[in-house]
């Protein structure tokens, strides 16, 4: 909310601005921010690209895969609650759309349909993706991960040739729609100072100046609520003549306390990734082919793509039927529909999703670490064989994933009650508290379940 | 929105169907699409490939029943493939003991003894001149190998299985489908991304500007 900021001479602890500090000041205005950062990330990426499609065959030898799998992919949820959105910032694919547009853009407004269902579209690819990924093994084959990469890029050629500013990244990248969601969690927020706003009539920071472009993800920092489209480009902090823009420490999930506008289709995808977040770890279990045996004689086909289906669909639905069924309990006491309570209190699941999501995805990073250095020896003559890749035993990762389940459970039940409070009044906030908190407990006690189960790896 | 809903679960549908269901091998009825079955003196043979039959790499899998729909177990199971040739049912990599025998390419053929034993190949094997060995995995019935078919097109499969001391076989004749090479496939990407720069240079003229953007 941009009444949450107004303090130019708070300390940055008690959410004072950032900018106060002159390092941070100077490097965000700088004319190589973020470049200096964009640029090298780029430079990897080329040579990740390069592994992954003319690499190694095996993921087991491969540094791209090493590198996107091992180490990018278990860091980006992580960057998301310290730094917001800031990954697309550098992310290469941004990268190559603000190249691409700067030859050849012609810079055509967003289409109507992604404006509308924009969304709905991400949400739509992200199952898609999560789904290819099982039933084409994506992870596992470095090739198929550089299709994906490919493609990817080949759709961000597409939009940064035709259309305005980073169409893509804001209407159509299922990372970004992730990444959205991910950021309001996150403890980094920009705004712009609500009285200095107020009486601006030039909108440099949307519009851009001879010193930056305006912002590249169509947000106007004087009415912003929510960092869910902020990358942190400091764009609009260079722009802005009025020194408004602020950037302040929050508490983590502070965003998700005050959503304004909610929306539906956010609301489903936090519970989507939920389902996402259980698919991935169901299919890492050790008991997971007994289960794809249970399932293909149930259904009488050993067709993977039939029985992962059904696995994935269900995964999914769980979450979102549970979200659904709590809603309208909740219903009968706070007097809201179904669909008001799902929209607003969905977003509360988001805190579990990250804790889930960084919680699956350290055992990877720290189970299997040591491989992107085993990898890059390989590149330079180097083999390493028969070492473990781990860089600490299972015990301390389970510790640490249940300490993340735990503060995930914590966040997500502190966001449920302050927006039970926020929005009802008297005993309507329990009533509409205790619903919320027990779906909240049962998806918790499903994270730790599934993590007190033996994985297998991904290299 | 519902309009757009119904839309993506379509599409999503479809796609799941034809992923789940790709006509690449010359299959029997069965729930597998990529499996083929026959009925071989009262014993029921099934050949799969979990890797959907296309050339490269395959892990081919053999799934034995008795007459009971019992899986057999402890069999020893070999398997012979061979590209067929479209001229003649010569095949480029014959087995001896067809030569020897006059094998006929008749499917479910009870075979004497073939000529030569099953050797001592790795589990990983190129596409074989010889029958190769298949190993029984945990499940009862099931024999799997990784094999790698070198080209495309029909491949004449044969099962060779003892079982109470007569040897008998089951002749499958599968498509091997090709796979795009990564030449193809990357420089289509290429050409593609080459195609929307140069599309987009031409309109440049014509876009809409936007004040700010460099």
């Amino acid at each position: 909310m941009t009444t949450e900021l107004k303090s130019q001479n708070k300390s940055v602890f008690a959410g004072g601005n950032l900018l106060q500090i002159k390092v941070i000041d100077r490097f965000l205005r700088s004319k190589w921010f973020p470049g200096i950062i964009q640029w090298p990330t780029l430079l990897i990426f080329m040579v990740i690209m390069f592994q992954l499609l003319l690499g190694p065959e095996s993921a087991h030898d491969n540094l791209g895969t090493a590198l996107t799998w091992v180490l990018w992919w278990p860091l980006i949820p992580i960057i998301f609650l310290f730094l917001g959105r800031f990954w697309c910032a550098i992310c290469p694919f941004a990268t190559i759309n603000d190249l691409v547009q700067k030859f050849v853009g012609n810079n055509r407004p967003v289409p109507r349909f992604l404006k509308k269902y924009g969304i709905w579209i991400i949400d739509a690819f992200f199952i898609m993706i999560t789904w290819s990924d099982h039933v084409w093994g994506v992870v596992e084959n470095p090739y198929g991960s550089g299709i994906l990469m490919l493609t990817l890029t080949t759709g961000v050629i597409a939009s940064g040739s035709f259309f305005e500013r980073r169409t893509f990244c804001r209407h159509v990248c299922f990372l970004g729609g992730l990444a959205g969601n991910y950021a309001r969690t996150g403890m980094l927020a920009l705004r712009g100072t609500p009285e200095i706003c107020a009486t601006c009539r030039l909108a440099s920071c949307y519009k851009g100046t001879e010193k930056a472009p305006g912002c590249s993800l169509f947000e106007f920092p004087k009415n912003m609520t929510s960092n869910a489209n902020c990358v942190i480009c400091a764009d609009c902090i260079k722009n802005c003549p009025n020194d408004s823009i602020q950037l302040t420490v929050r508490p983590p999930t502070k965003e998700l306390w005050f959503i304004r506008k909610p929306k539906m289709e956010e609301a489903f995808l936090s519970a989507v990734i939920m389902g996402i977040v259980f698919v991935q770890n169901i299919t890492m279990l050790e008991v997971w082919g007994s289960m794809l045996n249970w399932l293909e004689k149930a259904t009488g086909t050993t067709n993977y793509a039939i029985t992962f289906s059904i696995t994935f669909a269900i995964s999914i639905i769980i979450p979102v039927a549970l979200l659904g069924v709590t809603s309208w309990i909740a219903g009968k006491f706070n007097k809201n529909s179904l669909v008001e309570n799902f929209t607003r209190f969905g977003y509360a699941i988001i805190a579990l999703d990250v804790a889930g999501h960084i919680a699956h995805n350290l055992f990877h990073l720290l189970a299997e670490g040591k491989s992107i250095f085993y990898t890059a020896m390989a590149l330079f003559g180097q083999e390493v064989h028969g070492a473990s890749p781990a860089l600490v035993g299972m015990d301390t990762i389970q510790l640490l994933q249940f300490g993340l389940i735990a503060l995930g459970l914590v966040g997500s039940l502190y966001t449920v009650y302050r927006i039970a409070k926020t929005n009802h009044s008297g005993r309507n906030i329990w009533g509409t508290f205790v619903p919320y908190a027990a779906l909240i407990i049962i998806l918790g006690v499903i994270n730790f379940y599934l993590f007190v189960l033996p994985m297998a790896m991904r290299m | 929105m519902k309009r757009f809903l119904h839309i993506t679960l379509t599409l999503l549908t479809m796609i799941a169907i034809v992923s789940a269901n790709p006509s690449l091998v010359l299959a029997s009825e069965g729930d597998d699409e990529h499996a083929l079955e026959m009925e071989v003196n009262g014993y029921h043979v099934t050949l799969d490939s979990q890797n959907d039959w296309k050339k490269g790499e395959n892990t081919i899998v053999v799934t034995l029943m008795d007459s009971m729909g019992m899986p057999v177990q402890g069999a020893d199971v070999e398997i012979l493939i061979a590209a067929k040739s479209d001229d003649h049912a010569e095949p480029e990599m014959e087995p001896a003991h067809d030569a020897e025998q006059g094998h006929s390419s008749m499917p479910g053929m009870d075979m004497g003894e073939p000529a030569v034993e099953a050797s001592d190949m790795p589990a990983h094997e190129e596409e074989a001149t010889n029958p190769v060995s298949l190993s029984e995995s945990e499940e009862n019935g099931v024999y799997v190998i990784e094999t790698q078919l070198e080209s495309s097109g029909a491949h004449e499969m044969s099962v060779m299985f003892h079982v109470n001391g007569e040897m008998l076989q089951a002749d499958f004749v599968v498509d091997i489908l090709e796979v795009l090479s990564k030449a193809i496939v990357l420089w289509s990407f290429v050409a593609i991304n080459v195609v929307l720069i140069a599309s987009a240079g031409i309109l440049k003229k014509q876009a809409i500007p936007v004040k700010g953007r460099q």
